[in-house]
């Protein structure tokens, strides 16, 4: 589920006089008057912290770290990536997509302590009282980042019953990324929840990432690298970008327009969504792009009618609305 | 004047804290049902008894002639059809969910939360 967001510059824009980013923060909106979420921020402190979720309803993990599947180029691939229950397709989409492309990040930032913890590497952004204090490229900075070790437990929320067990008294307990590959022994390899995991708990819990966000604050913190989101306004600008981050090997995620939208567009158009799960609100990671077409990856993973859907460029512009690129 | 600052700054910091609270999306939401049995977030998947459920986002479409928050669900890679507030979703012979709430906040489209109670 994603966060909607208009946005942004490419490049680096000097800051206009008498523009308050500030006041727009804190009022909830970006410089073009759409939604803005502080919510991340908000909620390091008021909700619990994911290792605060009581044992009865976590689920220990002896699993390996990660195993290499059938068909993957590496351990840790995007076709490990199976969302679960909660709205975090946007870091989903974006550990897909540094899986697609940087998959060495990833395995150096998990370290397994041998106690049954794991420490995992993410970036924070540096900021006022370490806030991450509103979006740089709006005033046309780049962000620095620090990095930011989290230590966990191998243990996930777990469906109770086939219930979701944010029927409970803490929004937290919500299930988490569905298993990927298993080794011989049929343990699920761990990898995603792991990250899933420490970004939750670097982000306050998972209530805190469960209700969408964007793909930038995503790739970001996998990265350590500085990201904005690109609003589709003209198509052939954005397919050229695309087109360069696929050949660069940049990760990337694309998002889809609101579920509304998408059913104003023609019978067939709705027809091709409702067959290849190219749903509203949601978030997708850029697997390959070039002048003819674009395909990308489903974070639903095993659970879509086709994972990793090609498109033409027509098909996209007519779905999809923004893209958190690599500045 | 210089012992005061710390204080002055921390004042001011509280109040920035506060401002914020009040201006979260999050304290808008709708109040959550208290009784249901499942719950999903708009574009995400749930498996229920085996069967898996995956949700488009959450939109206003004509129910009967009125506006009302809609989701398309697709049930095992079946057809996705279309699920208003009061429907129930068939998973199989045994098993029937019935949605007894759509959660759509009035500042976001394609997003919100699903609630489903088992029949």
């Amino acid at each position: 589920m994603l966060k909607e967001k208009e946005t942004k510059q490419f490049k680096p824009q000097p800051k206009k006089a008498g523009q308050d980013h500030t006041k727009q923060f804190f009022q909830g909106q970006s410089n073009e008057g759409s939604f803005f979420s502080v919510a991340p921020t908000i909620q390091k402190k008021t909700t619990p912290k994911v290792d605060e979720v009581p044992e009865k309803v976590k689920e220990a993990e002896k699993g390996p770290v990660a195993v290499k599947g059938k068909g993957d180029s590496h351990e840790m691939s995007a076709s490990d990536i199976n969302q679960g229950s909660i709205g975090d397709c946007f870091f989903l989409a974006g550990l897909g997509a540094v899986a697609h492309n940087k998959p060495s990040l990833l395995k150096k930032a998990i370290k397994d302590n041998g106690d049954g913890t794991y420490n995992v590497t993410l970036y924070k952004r540096k900021g006022w009282f370490g806030r991450e204090y509103g979006p740089a490229q709006s005033s046309g900075r780049f962000a620095s980042f620090k990095k930011k070790t989290v230590r966990i437990k191998a243990t996930f929320p777990k469906s109770v019953n086939g219930n979701d067990t944010a029927n409970s008294d803490t929004s937290s307990m919500q299930p988490h990324a569905l298993g990927g590959d298993k080794d011989s022994k049929g343990n699920a390899e761990i990898w995603v929840r792991l990250v899933e995991k420490a970004y939750a708990q670097m982000s306050g819990g998972y209530a805190a990432i469960g209700n969408g966000g964007f793909g930038e604050s995503a790739l970001e913190a996998l990265t350590g690298e500085n990201y904005t989101e690109k609003a589709h306004r003209n198509i052939t600008s954005v397919k050229d970008r695309l087109i360069e981050a696929s050949e660069k090997g940049e990760p990337t995620v694309v998002s889809t327009k609101s579920q509304g939208d998408i059913e104003k567009q023609s019978k067939d158009l709705v027809k091709f969504a409702d067959k290849h799960d190219i749903v509203g609100g949601h978030a997708y990671t850029l697997i390959k792009a070039d002048k003819n077409s674009i395909q990308i990856r489903n974070p639903w993973g095993k659970n879509a009618s086709t994972t990793t859907p090609t498109m033409t460029w027509n098909q996209f512009s007519a779905f999809f609305k923004q893209t958190s690129l690599k500045r | 004047m210089k012992k005061l600052l710390p204080l002055l700054i921390a004042t001011i910091f509280l109040l920035s804290n506060c401002m914020i609270m009040n201006k979260n999306p999050e304290n808008n939401a709708p109040q959550e049902v208290v009784d249901f049995d499942h719950k999903f977030a708009g574009a995400s998947v749930l498996e229920i008894d085996g069967h898996v459920l995956t949700s488009s986002g959450i939109f206003e479409a004509d129910n009967d002639g009125k506006m009302a928050p809609c989701v398309k669900i697709k049930v095992d890679k079946g057809d996705r059809e279309r699920y208003f507030a009061g429907d129930e979703i068939v998973l199989g012979v045994e098993k029937t969910v019935k949605v007894v709430q759509i959660d759509m906040p009035e500042t976001e489209s394609g997003k919100g939360q699903v609630y489903l109670k088992n029949k």
